[in-house]
């Protein structure tokens, strides 16, 4: 049954990023499924009210202030009236949230509870339990998530993370990982020089992805093996001590620093490469060491967070986040290289068979079957679920929620919902779904197996 | 699987399992499609999960200790109080104060020359030394007159607030590094002393009553904290000595009642402090697992 989806989140297009292409590549995969889905997010700028992306993909652009790192200020209520607009306007069932990051995606689940819609949350990150800003958002999550209907998390230990802290079932929490579109990170052999071994780096350069022990081990692998490149793309707070670094140190042979890159140059970066170094610290799911093994790189990565999961052995090396052990990891890799003893070539078509955004769009339109049914419960035990969340935080919480019921029937007398005009869907080739069906079938055969298996209903 | 054959009824073959399609056992990744549901919750979920890792666990004894050093420095701004109040209220002399402040500072001076601590000469400190009270009693009109006129109840309402101040910003530590810059308490606690002696009557009580502070709030805590990190008996004595006199700075201006309070203010922060910090660890309920993220091991250049 095809569903009206709104996906909410702060993060979307034009900014880059890689929870913004997660939502473009979901929602483009689950209307080539035959649902309907839209994307809001805040105004970028000028840009703002509605656009059209491929496929009828269309994206509200709400006029908000935005406050820090393109997070909006988090009002609580005063999304509410145009929230209901829309998704009155657009007959949608689920809601969709990303990023526990992204203000509007906690208010738009906290209102289209309230009016009565499913919904679903993305998490695509962790979180710490020890500093204030971590226990301040947990305690938000703990709100918006009292009365969801499933979270999806990117990676097992990001699963663990939100069970945590968000105090919540797990049977009620599926993981289904990001993807990648295999086709956009095709390997180049020819690309990569065959006289010396090139290193690739490609990270943001903060202290949490490890900026500080890449500073530090370049020039002990640098001493070592004379003849490796690296190429260092990425921009940052540390991006000045890794100058000083290469200046320090003589390296302007050896180490190219490239500067931010865009996401579509990547791949370009990525094939002058043989080995791709991953040095961070936190890391949910780590989509660029697929993007690498894509690419025909072997890996090698800090053994931090998600990204144990990630990545099959024989194409990572790990390393502790240590600066020995990311010497002695990349050693190891440059020798592996060097003598041919790993074959690269194949990396590219396994790489293919494990991640593909079809695979993730049917994984979570199993969650949306799961949640589409389910009644809704009395407003009283919807209370009693905030009331939980803590001594003084349970009261604030439920008198929140009491106010958004308020502001509803307010807004129902103010704007009756029969005055509301409802949207004409996208006009859509009946044939989308089988045509995708058949051209799945060659894949794998792994992804069969996974087809059988049902998501068992909590 | 459509046969629905009754346990008993069925034949064992050649050991292979009664289910139809045994299933592989769960692994905790990402990359192989595995049958199992996305929401499926094994028996290994959060066995990674670590509790309080990096909980201390206290003595009671060392931390009582410890807090000497914090009650050393609360009696000092006690201490200070008391001579404000007997030379406002009780019209003793200032200038008694300042010479016996001069002779404990000259007795620390030269045990602490004597162990050898000494960097600058004692020339050198000679001079800062007349530099500094000759400047102080130079400006002792000014200061006398700086607050003059503010009211009273306003003086005592910043004074208490700049010793609480001083007495949060004050430097603990015993060991010699230092994390808070400890001219901040030093200058909160001059501040204090200095809007203090606006209600003294002469120059020359204003200027003994600020030597004083100096001697206190400037000199003693460099002397103490050396004292500590040298002989911590040698403190814990020091210490006894700050109580006693504190106690009879309080039992002149306030009576027995004012002497027993403190007294007990001192045992509490002593005795009793320590003793719940303990029975409160047992709340202590730190999360620790692999989604933290991890600390870097850099080697040291």
């Amino acid at each position: 049954m095809p569903y009206n989806i709104a996906m909410v989140c702060d993060f979307f297009y034009p900014q880059p990023g890689g929870i913004e292409s997660h939502i473009y590549q979901l929602s483009s995969k689950l209307i080539s499924l035959g649902h309907s889905v839209i994307i809001i997010t805040h105004a970028d700028g000028s840009r703002s009210g509605v656009r059209y992306l491929t496929h009828g993909l269309k994206v509200y652009y709400v006029p908000f202030f935005v406050l820090y790192r393109e997070s909006t200020f988090p009002s609580v209520f005063s999304f509410f009236p145009l929230l209901r607009n829309i998704l009155i306007r657009e007959r949608i069932q689920i809601v969709h949230g990303h990023a526990s990051l992204s203000s509007l995606c906690h208010e738009a689940i906290l209102h289209s509870r309230t009016m009565g819609l499913k919904t679903v949350f993305t998490d695509h990150s962790l979180f710490g339990f020890a500093d204030p800003g971590s226990i301040l958002g947990n305690k938000l999550l703990k709100f918006t998530l009292s009365d969801i209907g499933h979270v999806i998390c990117v990676s097992h230990t990001c699963k663990e993370n939100t069970v945590l802290r968000a105090s919540l079932d797990p049977n009620m929490v599926s993981v289904i990982p990001n993807a990648v579109v295999a086709s956009n990170f095709l390997p180049d052999p020819g690309k990569a020089s065959s006289s010396h071994i090139t290193i690739v780096v490609i990270s943001r350069l903060y202290p949490n992805k490890g900026a500080d022990l890449l500073t530090a081990v370049i020039p002990r692998i640098c001493l070592l093996h004379p003849t490796v490149r690296f190429i260092i793309a990425g921009s940052g707070p540390r991006e000045i001590d890794l100058e000083q670094m290469r200046e320090k140190y003589q390296l302007q042979e050896q180490v190219e620093l490239m500067g931010s890159v865009r996401h579509e140059d990547v791949r370009d970066v990525m094939v002058k490469g043989h080995i791709y170094l991953h040095p961070t610290l936190t890391e949910a799911f780590g989509t660029v060491l697929v993007e690498a093994a894509s690419c025909g790189l072997l890996v090698v990565t800090t053994k931090v967070g998600g990204i144990p999961e990630v990545l099959p052995s024989h194409m990572t090396i790990f390393s502790s986040p240590s600066e020995d052990s990311l010497v002695t990891s990349t050693s190891r890799a440059i020798s592996l290289i060097d003598s041919k003893a790993v074959d690269t070539s194949k990396f590219h078509d396994q790489v293919k068979g494990m991640y593909g955004w079809h695979n993730v769009a049917r994984r979570t339109e199993r969650v949306y079957d799961i949640i589409a049914d389910r009644k809704n419960e009395p407003l009283v035990d919807r209370l009693k679920r905030y009331y939980g969340c803590g001594i003084w935080a349970g009261k604030l919480f439920v008198m929140c929620v009491v106010l958004d019921v308020l502001l509803l029937r307010f807004l129902e007398w103010l704007f009756p919902a029969a005055n509301i005009d409802r949207v004409r869907k996208w006009p859509r080739r009946p044939t989308d779904r089988a045509l995708l069906a058949g051209e799945n079938d060659n894949i794998t055969k792994v992804e069969s197996e996974d087809e059988e298996s049902g998501l068992a209903d909590s | 699987m459509s046969s629905v054959d009754s346990p008993p009824k069925r034949t064992p073959r050649y050991g292979s399992t009664p289910n139809p399609r045994p299933k592989k056992s769960w692994r905790k990744l990402l990359w192989v499609h595995q049958p199992y549901p996305d929401n499926y919750v094994d028996v290994s979920f959060l066995s990674q999960l670590k509790r309080n890792m990096h909980v201390q666990q206290y003595s009671f004894w060392a931390l009582s200790s410890d807090s000497t050093v914090i009650i050393s420095h609360v009696s000092t701004v006690a201490l200070f109080i008391c001579v404000f109040v007997v030379i406002y209220n009780f019209d003793w002399n200032p200038a008694w104060f300042a010479f016996s402040g001069s002779f404990f500072t000259l007795i620390g001076y030269f045990v602490w020359d004597y162990l050898g601590n000494n960097t600058t000469s004692r020339t050198a400190t000679f001079k800062s030394a007349v530099l500094i009270v000759s400047t102080l009693l130079g400006l002792s009109p000014v200061l006398k007159s700086l607050t003059q006129s503010t009211s009273s109840d306003s003086i005592w309402a910043i004074s208490v607030w700049l010793f609480l101040l001083n007495i949060f910003f004050h430097d603990y530590s015993v060991g010699p590094k230092k994390t808070v810059p400890p001219t901040l308490s030093t200058n909160l606690a001059i501040s204090a002393a200095i809007v203090l002696a606006s209600r003294l009557s002469t120059t020359l009580s204003v200027f003994s009553f600020l030597l004083f502070s100096i001697e206190l709030f400037g000199l003693f805590p460099i002397f103490s904290r050396w004292l500590r990190s040298y002989s911590f008996i040698g403190h814990l004595f020091l210490t006894a000595f700050l109580i006693i006199i504190t106690e009879l700075g309080m039992l002149r201006i306030g009576g027995w009642w004012a002497c027993g309070i403190w007294l007990a203010a001192v045992l509490s922060a002593a005795l009793i402090a320590p003793g719940w910090l303990i029975a409160l660890q047992k709340y202590k309920n730190e999360i620790q697992g692999p989604w933290d993220p991890a600390k870097p091991v850099l080697r040291n250049r």
